[in-house]
């Protein structure tokens, strides 16, 4: 996933638009390539910017990595265009041939719009971003078209782009690092969808870039929720707050909601200046603040409790997967295990 | 060589000059963000009609030798300052001489003060020497405070020009200009002091430390009566933690880890247009930058109670941070 570092210091190359309507039958509307560049001048290029970095950086936003075999061209694109031996000419084929393959993926139930496809740079590293965006209804798009060159106008950035209300938008970034095929950072933003949910409609995206989230839901869920537990029972001495964070912990995890975000529970359930050591801790253990889809199958067992309560209303409470922890007889409630800590609440 | 021919071939060669003037420039800013102090800089090539008055007027110079056909200022805001920039220009650069007017003064008298550095030029292992090779290009840098160069501008500079023009002055007059120097001397002296004395509030001592920082990657100057203001706001996010815990603890080791991107990002000419948030040519934005890391929701929430919140969203999107 792209870092803020590489994000604040992204530089907008050339950008250029395609209209990529849906396919509906013979006759329909075909897909309109351009085969030159959209100049844009510089206000509007940081404009540009300036929502790519708030998408981007959202709590939409998931790292992504390239399928092993994905049925989509646009990695190999990618993949061309930001080998050495840049050229515009080459920019230019490779966005045809994404809006091509946009068109042809595009069933009628996702919404027709235009790819917008930017070179980027970012320190001296070569990337592309990719956007989609919503053909409104009331939006003129000015196309240029002269001796057989066609090209968008300037002013579909601020049709489409740059208003303050553009609600559907889908935009993935990539940035190469290296030589080899998988040597890239990635990150998309769908605002429609949640990453992980199953429908069609939400696995577009991803399925037209070739791409699949960069670490599964259940290795960021339990790679979060084991560093926490961690950092609780190493460095929090107030028995209270271990208290108030493993509960809210849990409670976050197994709410309904498809995402957590990471940020929003320190922020939300850890106070100051515990936060702030929490946050150095995780970021030591490489445990990313960016949100993920919940995927709790690999902890299960230690979300799960069991509560045991005596006749005079005293609660045991354990995880469901360390069953002997605790002994029930007839005449009493065994805990087998040595005191911890004592708390009074 | 003759006047003429000298006047013809520095019209041929100034603009390679000032190119050099210009480098230098950019050298000796430098050398002003290492030490995180806050300079006015300055560097230009001898106009052609001024380098000819000189060679007129002084014989015994030659064109070649001349030198101060580019010359540099430093120009910094507290006595104290002078002698860490000059350490720093004698390890950065060549130099044939350094004089400090100080010394040459003496304990019983009063008069022109600055740091003049001879025959600056790039060391050999610069990566431009060979453009700017030091035979052929060198100048002279002035290393002054603002009172120092106040007094020159005004006094010396402008009026009289040299110790020569001054004593053909009437005696009473001389007096009256040595004892202004006198006076600027000892305000320098007592802003110092001052400055050393002060017993700062926690957000004057959170403030000095993020303007350190602030000029170590940027150099606009900010303003300081909004800068407390913000800081103000925003150390309850901190909790209990004291002025020194903030920086120490918070500030400078997220800093340190984005150094160069934090001068990739302020050196950025794209940042300097007319949409830039008012916050961020300013030392808070690093202390900004640090929550946005590690507290954007509270800072936000924070930041609502006093600010216009399009103004967050602009500082943080140029850090590379979304709000959404």
């Amino acid at each position: 996933m792209l870092t803020n570092d590489q994000l604040a210091t992204m530089v907008l190359r050339h950008a250029i638009f395609h209209d990529v309507p849906n396919q509906r039958g013979q006759g329909g509307q075909q897909v309109i390539l351009s085969t030159d560049l959209t100049p844009i001048d510089a206000e509007r290029r940081r404009l540009l910017k300036t929502k790519l970095v708030k998408s981007l950086d959202s709590i939409h936003a998931y790292g992504m990595v390239f399928q092993d075999q994905p049925a989509s061209t646009v990695p190999g694109f990618v993949r061309d265009v930001t080998a050495t031996g840049y050229t515009e000419a080459k920019f230019v084929t490779a966005s045809q041939g994404m809006a091509q393959h946009l068109y042809q993926v595009q069933s009628g139930a996702v919404s027709p719009g235009l790819l917008c496809v930017i070179d980027i740079v970012i320190g001296n590293r070569h990337g592309l971003i990719l956007m989609k965006l919503e053909r409104d209804e009331g939006a003129e798009l000015k196309m240029k078209a002269e001796r057989g060159r066609t090209h968008f106008e300037m002013s579909v950035l601020d049709s489409l782009v740059l208003t303050g209300n553009t609600r559907l938008f889908k935009a993935v970034a990539f940035l190469r690092l290296g030589a080899g095929d998988d040597d890239f950072e990635m990150s998309a933003c769908d605002n429609q969808h949640n990453p992980t949910d199953t429908n069609e409609m939400a696995r577009f995206w991803q399925k037209y870039l070739g791409c699949e989230l960069e670490e599964a839901a259940r290795v960021s869920t339990s790679k979060f929720f084991n560093a926490t537990m961690e950092f609780v029972n190493q460095h929090v001495d107030d028995p209270e707050l271990q208290t108030v964070i493993y509960e809210s912990l849990h409670s976050e995890l197994r709410s309904a909601r498809a995402a957590f975000s990471p940020r929003a529970f320190l922020t939300n359930h850890v106070p100051e200046p515990v936060r702030h050591e929490l946050n150095l801790f995780l970021g030591e253990k490489h445990v990313s603040l960016a949100s993920f889809p919940k995927g709790t199958q690999d902890i299960r067992g230690s979300l799960r409790r069991l509560t045991y309560i005596s006749e005079a209303g005293v609660r045991v409470v354990a995880p469901e997967d360390r069953g002997e922890l605790v002994t029930v007889g007839e005449a009493q409630i065994v805990v087998n295990d040595r005191l911890s800590r004592l708390g009074r609440s | 060589m003759t006047i003429e021919e000298a006047r013809a071939d520095w019209i041929r060669v100034r603009g390679h000059h000032r190119d050099f003037a210009e480098l230098l420039k950019s050298r000796l800013s430098a050398v002003t963000k290492s030490l995180g102090i806050y300079a006015e800089i300055s560097a230009r090539e001898k106009e052609t009609h001024s380098l000819v008055k000189k060679l007129i007027k002084k014989p015994h110079l030659s064109y070649e030798t001349l030198p101060d056909k580019v010359g540099a200022r430093v120009v910094v805001r507290l006595r104290s300052e002078l002698a860490p920039i000059e350490n720093r220009v004698k390890e950065v650069f060549k130099f044939s001489a350094v004089e400090d007017k100080a010394a040459k003064l003496g304990f019983d008298k009063v008069g022109y003060l600055s740091i003049h550095v001879d025959g600056i030029a790039l060391r050999e292992d610069d990566p431009e020497i060979n453009r700017f090779p030091s035979t052929g290009f060198f100048g002279e840098l002035q290393i002054r405070t603002l009172g120092q160069h106040l007094w020159s501008e005004v006094s010396h500079d402008t009026f009289y020009k040299n110790d020569e023009l001054v004593n053909k002055l009437p005696e009473d007059l001389q007096r009256r200009v040595h004892l202004s120097a006198g006076l600027v001397e000892v305000a320098d002296r007592e802003f110092d002091r001052m400055n050393e004395e002060a017993r700062p509030s926690p957000e004057i001592e959170v403030f000095s430390g993020l303007e350190k920082l602030y000029y170590s990657v940027a150099t606009k100057r900010p303003d300081i009566e909004l800068s407390l203001d913000v800081i103000n706001l925003i150390l309850p996010l901190y909790g209990e933690a004291s002025a020194r815990e903030i920086l120490e603890r918070h500030i400078i080791p997220n800093f340190e880890n984005h150094r160069d991107q934090l001068a990739a990002i302020y050196s950025d000419p794209d940042y300097d247009y007319d949409g830039a948030s008012a916050f961020f040519f300013q030392p808070e934005a690093l202390l900004i930058y640090e929550r946005l890391h590690f507290d954007r929701a509270q800072l936000l929430a924070k930041w609502n109670e006093r600010y216009p919140e399009k103004e967050l969203e602009r500082v943080a999107t140029s850090f590379g941070f979304s709000l959404e």
